[in-house]
């Protein structure tokens, strides 16, 4: 899936009142299967940037085309379903659902989008190699283990777009190469686009398409 | 997976504060449910223990202990009455049928009724129902042995050799001391048991047993009158300056007319009165009805107070549940689904609670129903099913919605990114 952005714009307001403008982006397009890294110095947006792609945020001005969905406009309803049906997240603190096991997580993400479908959520808990620990839970994997869950649960619906938001940020560096490793090649067999955030030069270097948000901002 | 999946597991994760709320609400549902069920049977049965007759006549004083004493064989005999106004009442064209009883002695516990062969023979014990014999026959009574036994000097010795000694067993009188058609007993002076209790002379031959009946008649042992007057050590008729006397008076009148006007006849005598047994029982649950009420309003106050604390658990874990909220809602769960999940939370708890309540009110109601069957020979079950039940249920349905509507709403309008990120 292509993703469009154009003239995005999104503004916080700080506790004492003030505005601050988090994104200003003009024009951009990232193209199907494209794996990009998204960089940036802090506080210059990326989070904010993942999240509006992802829909979780909404923008004050632009809009994202994904494919050839305007998710900017979609009702927030339709936005969640498109989110859920679509698109894939990696989160840095792995959000994983406490109470349930390796395989429950990912059973939990496919009820919100193509339906549950237990062969193929152990299929994918086996191809990020968690074969063996399928009926654990979070407190009782490592964290590369929990990043793998996080990983597989975002394959759960098959989606077209991967956005992993600093996925090696709480990983010593052996786990976070072998993860973005995973992530690259979960991604490209499918021909899925991966879209990842973090500031972490080595994980930069990894990639050959750079996106740096500071100096894109307009 | 399924979002009941996803609720049991959200329940689990917080077992104490999910079992402490819904034991509160059990609580209160199990008092409901046993007091229901108790009262509708118990209200049953003492309604048709009073069938077959519509009048009693007894000592003047409590209405209340003569019912209870004449028809439930509980409490202590209210106290004694002319003979002769049986006889009177026999005669009364007001009167189909009268039958003399006395009371006073017992056996094993069960007490013993004396009265004529009539009471057995010719009152109807259920609707449209009469005594039936499981063995033997019925005691044999004479009308005339009893006008001999009273009439008699207070100094005249009867005994065995005058009159017989018989007695007609209740069912479960009967299963309790294995009495059987041929046994003998001796029977117990007064209706207490234990040290300090005189055992009789007589000795009563069981001529029969009765089937059971549902009613306190099962637990009553019935003896020949006249040979209650008969015994060793009771006071004669014409003993201590008085006539001779018995415990009451059973009457079928020949309609509601004649008994209430029996009533207003007896009302003007100074040494009986006339209860009509149906109108005492309407009035005992009357009174029963008010505690009744008053337990059921404190109950509904604990089931409410259950809900509120149930409103309080799930309210107080929103804040630590906004990160996995959050994690539902970038999965793609809406709004609706998360207020969906949060509503069956509370309705479950409310439903564990109410079902777990509905079956300790059935256990409540069967213990209860066991000690009115020993104690009263009421026939009570705690496994009969009352309709409000389900209006019970249906009730705490409610409840949980709108206990759970509050932190529903606030897990509805919580921020994923704030959820996620809450740094």
């Amino acid at each position: 899936m292509i993703i469009r952005v154009e003239d995005l714009r999104k503004t916080f307001r700080a506790p004492d009142g003030s505005a601050h403008e988090v994104l200003r982006i003009g024009r951009l397009e990232i193209p199907d299967g494209a794996q990009w890294v998204i960089t940036g110095q802090s506080g210059s947006g990326k989070t904010t940037f993942l999240n509006v792609l992802g829909g979780i945020v909404s923008p004050d001005a632009g809009r994202v085309v994904i494919g050839d969905t305007d998710v900017t406009v979609l009702p927030e309803a339709k936005r969640d379903r498109f989110r859920a049906r679509h698109l894939g997240y990696v989160f840095q603190t792995f959000n994983l659902l406490d109470g349930f096991d390796a395989l429950e997580n990912v059973l939990v993400a496919m009820l919100f989008g193509g339906g549950v479908d237990r062969d193929r959520a152990n299929r994918l808990l086996d191809r990020v190699g968690l074969s063996d620990r399928k009926g654990y839970r979070p407190s009782e994997l490592s964290v590369g283990q929990q990043q793998r869950v996080a990983i597989a649960r975002a394959l759960a619906n098959d989606p077209q777009v991967i956005l992993a938001d600093e996925p090696t940020g709480n990983v010593d560096p052996t786990t976070g190469e072998t993860i973005i490793a995973l992530l690259k090649e979960v991604c490209a067999e499918k021909n899925r686009t991966l879209i990842l955030v973090t500031h972490q030069p080595q994980v930069v270097a990894s990639f050959p398409d750079v996106m740096d948000l500071s100096k894109l901002q307009n | 997976m399924s979002l009941f999946r996803i609720v049991f597991k959200n329940l689990r994760q917080r077992t104490l504060s999910s079992a402490l709320t819904s034991l509160s609400i059990a609580l209160g549902v199990a008092v409901v449910v046993a007091i229901l069920t108790v009262k509708e049977q118990s209200q049953a049965a003492f309604a048709q223990s009073a069938f077959g007759y519509d009048l009693i006549v007894g000592a003047k004083g409590s209405e209340l202990q003569l019912v209870l004493n004449t028809v439930y064989h509980l409490e202590k005999s209210p106290g004694n009455i002319p003979y002769g106004l049986y006889k009177e009442l026999a005669a009364d064209k007001r009167v189909k049928m009268a039958v003399p009883v006395a009371v006073g002695d017992s056996y094993h516990g069960f007490r013993l009724v004396g009265t004529s062969d009539r009471f057995l023979k010719e009152f109807e014990v259920l609707p449209g129902r009469s005594f039936e014999l499981s063995a033997g026959r019925v005691f044999d009574f004479s009308e005339d042995r009893l006008d001999h036994v009273m009439n008699a000097p207070p100094d005249h010795d009867h005994g065995a050799h005058e009159m017989p000694f018989e007695a007609v067993v209740g069912s479960a009188a009967a299963a309790a001391t294995g009495l059987g058609a041929g046994s003998t007993f001796v029977a117990s002076h007064g209706i207490d048991e234990g040290p300090g209790v005189t055992a009789h002379e007589e000795k009563w031959t069981v001529t029969g047993v009765l089937r059971p009946t549902g009613t306190p008649n099962d637990r009553a042992i019935f003896i020949n009158l006249e040979s209650f007057f008969a015994i060793k050590g009771h006071p004669k008729p014409g003993q201590e300056g008085r006539g001779p006397e018995i415990s009451a008076i059973i009457v079928k009148s020949k309609g509601n007319l004649a008994a209430r006007d029996l009533v207003y006849t007896l009302g003007r005598r100074t040494d009986a009165m006339g209860v009509l047994p149906g109108a005492v029982v309407g009035r005992l649950f009357e009174w029963f009805g008010n505690v009744n009420a008053l337990l059921i309003a404190v109950s509904i106050l604990v089931i409410v107070v259950g809900g509120v604390s149930i409103l309080v658990s799930i309210y107080n874990s929103m804040s630590e549940r906004r990160r996995p909220i959050a994690i539902l809602r970038a999965l793609g769960a809406r709004r609706s689904t998360i207020l969906a999940i949060i509503l069956m939370e509370a309705t479950t708890l409310c439903l564990i609670g109410g079902l777990s309540g509905v079956v300790g009110g059935h256990v409540l109601a069967e213990a209860a129903g066991r000690v009115l069957r020993s104690q009263a020979g009421l026939s009570i079950t705690g496994w009969a099913f009352h309709p409000l039940e389900g209006a019970v249920i249906g009730s705490l349905l409610i409840l949980g919605i709108l206990v759970g509507l509050l932190p529903a709403l606030k897990a509805y309008r919580s921020d994923i990114s704030k959820g996620l990120n809450p740094s």
